[in-house]
């Protein structure tokens, strides 16, 4: 096994104070978002808007691809609606390639975007989802990509696509890929809804109960089988929007928790056997505590109150309050949504992406909430609702309680947004996870952060071998004193986008010893450790060809 | 008055008389037998017109009721009792944008009439205009301060706006003004259960004891059972969450999430079969409530 160094923090100014700089413009980022919308309030036209974290070159730096919506019979755009790719110029600016790397301009409406080496080359792919079609562009190696959906076996004609997430269900080595449907629609046939006499956008069950779960099984040959019925996911009508890939029971095999929108949430458990059983109902995360299956949009899973297992996050509709769903290693989780005080901090929010992450480097996974309200006229209905809202940085106790932070997060999150797609990734190298986000008919904003750098930390890169290359279904495991510190490498998660596949571990301040150790469970089952790792670093630590090894 | 009726069958005062007899008996049914044989006799009658109404409304024949009352505005658009009954009668049929319109009518007939801005604030509560209910509610409070429902309105179309403070207060103001109204109660404890921070543990307190005096009032809201219920399998109690889970499903059988709750009682108590029954209902019930007309997307569940 090899463990070494990778690309070190760049000398980057500080742009302003607070935890996150909104450092768009400085960036170069221009790219505008365009959804279509019309007098037809089409409900895709509020569900869309992907970005993603990935380093493209594999230059060590994070490039940032962003999906663009689309026109609708009634919602034309002034120019060409196109996607944007920014490469990482290492100096804190971004150069949109595009056009240059072919992926500029898609068929079909766009939604969201899912990246993973589903050919182990060692250079990620895009998965783009969208209405009526996908797309998988094969990362060509030279900057550019080539568009290989219909070979692949991925078209998926006909379907609005809203949520992608590559992982290797079956443990062969080869990422496979899930992909969430929403429900049968036409733009020729759209319901119709009105408040106060103008066009609103229905209710999800105006558009009928929602369509199945797709699971493509990878060949190894750059084909897909698709495995939706011999998987037993099929059976799963609903109206998804978010889907997170993590171990759930820590049985080695990789699960998956999917949010749907106003239909009960899906928790499929592997069962080693290449289907999925869906516990949700027994692990009581299907629905809220009064029976209600609320708007679930964004999904995220770490361990938030140190107990070594994954837990849930789930953003939802305003006066539904965003989930929190403790695991505590069997069935029933506790619903802590009010006990967290997350539910009370997000009463008046419409959440999309969500992601845990440990802004300031304790040791401790918070958790930042993008939202924005889907009727620009609820407004009229409602003093504590706005159309556009703020973003929330909540910050974890350890216990998984978590206070808003909000106030002195940066001017970012004093500014409302129509904010959709959460990317996460830490963009500069310096050890703190920064973040990317989508705002419908706006440019992105790009948040960079200024804080985790001060505290102690240690970041790695996984290279599967035996393994799928990304590691999506590794778990790692540092000791800080008689705290346990887990965190898994997740296919999906937030909403509409996808994130830097590195791991980084907040330390604390304190100062500690100089090194550290990990220890390693590969998607394969493989455990390892790998001692006397330098910190404030990324490591890059390659699965071990057969048995466990220690060491550096 | 039967036996007058027996001697002048065709006299259509003496058969409304009937009618209104039986009303006031609380049987709207035959009353409305009465009231259709007074009307055949005299088709232009509108006072029995609106007693017919009045008495498929009760019934629930609600087409009906909306036709006779139209019938009666076609006649006198200024008719400001019909246009009431008339936003009423829409209310129940789910005809909200309807009804609101005939209560505004009926507001701008009668201004001083709570009743109208009342029947008004429903409708705007149904069409999610939670802002404006609270303004109607208020003019109702305004004309009529005693009415108890009215007041009960305004505190929950407050809490709807997301007025929680002013919410708070209009529900403290009234549990002084109708000590024996045990929906001020229970409205109060679900907003305090619903809208106060994890750590407050007073409002949680607060919420209790109000929800138990809503039950000492009246033993028969299986709302109140049910949020008793619910906060004590969220403490961890599930025998106390039986109990009123128990008490709660008795009083409302075909509400899904009491049996959804009890579902989860019975699995934390290890009684999977009663979970796995409890269960279907609940799915059984959640599939017919979800067999709902287009809507528009502005607001999440209240509960």
């Amino acid at each position: 096994m090899a463990a070494f160094r990778v690309a070190p923090g760049m000398p980057i100014p500080q742009v302003a104070s607070g935890v996150f700089s909104d450092v768009t413009v400085a960036s170069g980022i221009n790219w505008k978002h365009f959804n279509g919308e019309s007098p037809d309030a089409h409900l895709i036209e509020t569900k869309n808007g992907g970005a993603a974290f990935f380093d493209l070159d594999q230059d060590g730096l994070l490039d940032i691809f962003l999906v663009n919506g689309g026109e609708t019979p009634r919602g034309k755009s002034s120019t060409p609606v196109r996607n944007a790719l920014y490469r990482n110029l290492g100096n804190g600016t971004f150069e949109d390639t595009a056009a240059k790397a072919g992926v500029e301009r898609i068929s079909f409406y766009g939604i969201a975007v899912a990246v993973g080496d589903y050919d182990n080359d060692g250079y990620p792919d895009l998965l783009i989802a969208g209405y009526p079609e996908r797309a998988l562009f094969h990362n060509n190696r030279d900057g550019t990509f080539s568009e290989v959906t219909e070979k692949a076996g991925l078209k998926g004609a006909g379907r609005w696509s809203t949520a992608a997430a590559w992982f290797d269900y079956d443990r062969d080595g080869w990422l496979d890929l899930v992909v969430c449907h929403y429900a049968p629609m036409s733009f020729g046939s759209p319901p119709r809804c009105e408040f106060q006499g103008k066009p609103a956008y229905c209710a999800p069950s105006s558009y009928g109960k929602g369509a199945p779960l797709a699971l493509y099984r990878n060949n190894g040959n750059g084909t897909f089988a698709d495995a939706s019925a011999t998987s037993g996911v099929d059976k799963n009508i609903g109206r998804g929007l978010g889907a997170v890939a993590v171990d759930v029971d820590d049985d080695g095999w990789t699960d998956l928790f999917v949010a749907r929108d106003g239909s009960p949430n899906l928790l499929l458990m592997n069962q080693r056997n290449g289907m999925f059983r869906d516990s949700a109902m027994e692990a009581e995360v299907a629905y809220d505590p009064n029976g209600t299956a609320k708007a679930g949009m964004g999904i995220d899973a770490a361990d938030v109150n140190g107990d070594g297992r994954p837990d849930f996050v789930m953003t939802a509709f305003n006066r539904e309050q965003h989930s929190l769903f403790i695991n505590p290693g069997r069935f029933p989780f506790e619903d802590c949504t009010v006990t967290s005080s997350l539910g009370f901090l997000t009463t008046s929010y419409v959440g999309w992406g969500t992601h845990f992450l440990d802004y300031d480097n304790d040791g401790t996974m918070d958790l930042l909430i993008v939202s924005g309200h889907v009727n620009k006229i609820v407004e009229q209905m409602s003093s504590d609702v706005t159309y556009k809202e703020r973003p929330l940085l909540l910050r974890n106790d350890g216990k998984g309680n978590f206070r808003n932070v909000q106030e002195t997060a940066g001017p970012a999150f004093q500014t409302s947004y129509d904010a959709r797609g959460l990317a996460v990734g830490d963009y500069d190298n310096d050890g703190d996870v920064d973040a990317a986000v989508i705002r419908l008919q706006d440019t992105p904003v790009l948040l960079r952060n200024n804080v985790g750098e001060n505290s102690n930390w240690v970041g790695f890169q996984l290279v599967g071998t035996k393994s799928n290359r990304d590691a999506i279904g590794a778990k790692l495991t540092i000791r800080l004193g008689d705290r346990k510190l887990v965190r898994w490498i997740t296919g999906g998660a937030s909403i509409f986008s996808s994130h830097d596949r590195r791991v980084v571990f907040g330390l604390g301040a304190n100062p500690g010893p100089p090194t550290t150790s990990v220890e390693i469970q590969w998607p394969n089952g493989l455990v390892h450790t790998v001692d006397g790792l330098a910190l404030k670093s990324y490591h890059k630590l390659v699965e071990p060809p057969s048995a466990p090894t220690a060491g550096p | 008055m039967r036996q007058a009726v027996e001697l002048s069958p065709k006299n259509p005062e003496y058969l409304m008389r009937v009618g209104l007899i039986l009303s006031m008996q609380e049987r709207p049914k035959v009353a409305a037998i009465f009231y259709e044989r007074a009307l055949k006799l005299d088709p232009n009658n509108l006072i029995v017109r609106r007693h017919l109404a009045g008495s498929q409304w009760q019934s629930g024949r609600l087409d009906a009721a909306r036709e006779n009352m139209e019938f009666i505005l076609k006649t006198n658009p200024r008719d400001s009792e019909a246009l009431l009954l008339l936003g009423m009668v829409l209310m129940d049929a789910g005809r909200y944008p309807e009804a609101h319109a005939a209560a505004q009518k009926a507001a701008k007939a009668m201004p001083s009439s709570d009743q109208a801005y009342a029947v008004r604030a429903m409708a705007e509560m149904r069409m999610l205009r939670y802002t404006e209910a609270a303004k109607s509610y208020g003019q109702a409070v305004d004309l009529n301060s005693r009415a108890p429902d009215v007041n009960l309105g305004l505190g929950m179309s407050l809490w709807a706006a997301g007025n929680t403070a002013e919410a708070c207060a209009i529900f403290e103001q009234g549990l002084k003004r109708f000590p024996e109204d045990a929906h001020h109660y229970l409205e109060y404890g679900r907003l305090l259960l619903k809208s106060s921070k994890p750590d407050d543990l007073s409002a949680e307190t607060r919420a209790i004891a109000l929800l138990q005096n809503a039950l000492t009032l009246n033993r028969s809201l299986p709302e109140a059972h049910y949020l008793l219920g619910d906060l004590a399998l969220r403490r961890g109690n599930s025998e106390e969450a039986l109990q009123h889970l128990e008490q709660a499903v008795k009083l409302d059988p075909g509400s899904s999430k009491i049996h959804f709750a009890l579902s989860r009682t019975h699995r934390r108590l290890g009684r999977m079969d009663d979970a796995a029954r409890d269960e279907g209902i609940f799915q059984t019930l959640k599939a017919r409530e979800e067999a709902t007309p287009s809507a528009p997307l502005l607001v999440g569940g209240l509960e």
